[in-house]
């Protein structure tokens, strides 16, 4: 769907003047991205739906002070990130130990080869129920490093961006890639063995 | 040489992409000797293109809500 231009003098004179016309465009043209995100990262439909209206209602209240210096998209998913980390704050660091660290170890020998080939997984992903498969292991993910997995491989942000975002250092930031991925790869080959 | 173990912590963790050159070359000198960590580092791709597909539309419903909530939010006293 084309975007209509959000960043036009005029539609943004109309947003400040709280025209309910130009809000419902807005909010047609990014809830649905706001919702689809917060789901996305492992938010229950409550707190997405939280997260989103809390996203705009503080575009409402904020949008007085904003001259149109970037774009409004830009302005209004900055404020839903910032309220996805205080949302999690004390959890989005990498914990000292998890589960997944010793599982990986474990597939290593002394020299560190690996002790038997990565089993496959493609087939598994690319097949019919992959979706289902991929959500149900999703679950299985702790929070935050699924939240900073989704914005780097969905969202496609920088690495740096999401340190900034979640407030990580790029050391943790690595953490929570490395045992995101891996937990996923993981529960994967899991289900792969179970049906055969 | 990386170690096999040392490969999948540096791709899996992307610590690669700020690496430098001669280590970044090392990654590449692995990855072309070794084809186990060749097909882990095509199945993490496999799954950043998985997860994109899993994160599926938001039923229309909700969206209504939402948007609802926020037309209502609109409506009160600034
Ligand atoms: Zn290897």
């Amino acid at each position: 769907m084309p975007e209509p231009n959000f960043s036009d003098a005029r539609f943004l004179r109309r947003l400040k003047e709280r025209d309910r016309v130009a809000w419902a465009e807005l909010a047609d043209a990014y809830l649905s991205q706001l919702l689809r995100a917060a789901r996305g990262m492992g938010f229950t439909i409550e707190d997405s739906q939280d997260l989103a209206q809390s996203a705009f209602a503080a575009l409402i209240e904020g949008i007085g002070r904003f001259e149109g210096r970037s774009h409004i998209r830009t302005f209004l998913f900055g404020i839903f990130y910032n309220k996805v980390s205080e949302h999690l704050r004390e959890k989005q660091r990498a914990e000292e130990n998890d589960p997944i660290d010793e599982v990986m170890e474990s597939k290593f020998d002394l020299q560190g080869k690996w002790r038997q080939p990565p089993l496959d997984i493609e087939k598994k992903i690319f097949s019919r129920e992959a979706r289902q498969m991929v959500e149900k292991c999703l679950e299985t993910v702790p929070r935050a490093q699924r939240i900073a997995f989704y914005l780097r491989a969905v969202s496609e942000m920088d690495t740096t961006e999401i340190c900034n975002k979640m407030q990580i250092t790029p050391t943790n930031l690595g953490v929570l890639l490395f045992r995101a991925r891996n937990y996923l790869r993981e529960c994967l080959e899991r289900m792969g063995l179970k049906r055969g | 040489m990386y170690r096999c173990s040392e490969i999948v912590r540096l791709i899996s963790s992307e610590e690669y992409l700020t690496a430098g050159l001669l280590k970044r070359l090392g990654i590449r000198l692995h990855l072309a000797a070794c084809r186990n960590c060749r097909r882990y580092a095509r199945q993490l791709r496999a799954l950043a293109a998985a997860l994109r597909e899993a994160a599926g539309p938001v039923p229309a419903a909700e969206i209504e809500t939402a948007k609802r909530l926020v037309l209502e939010r609109l409506a009160q006293k600034p």
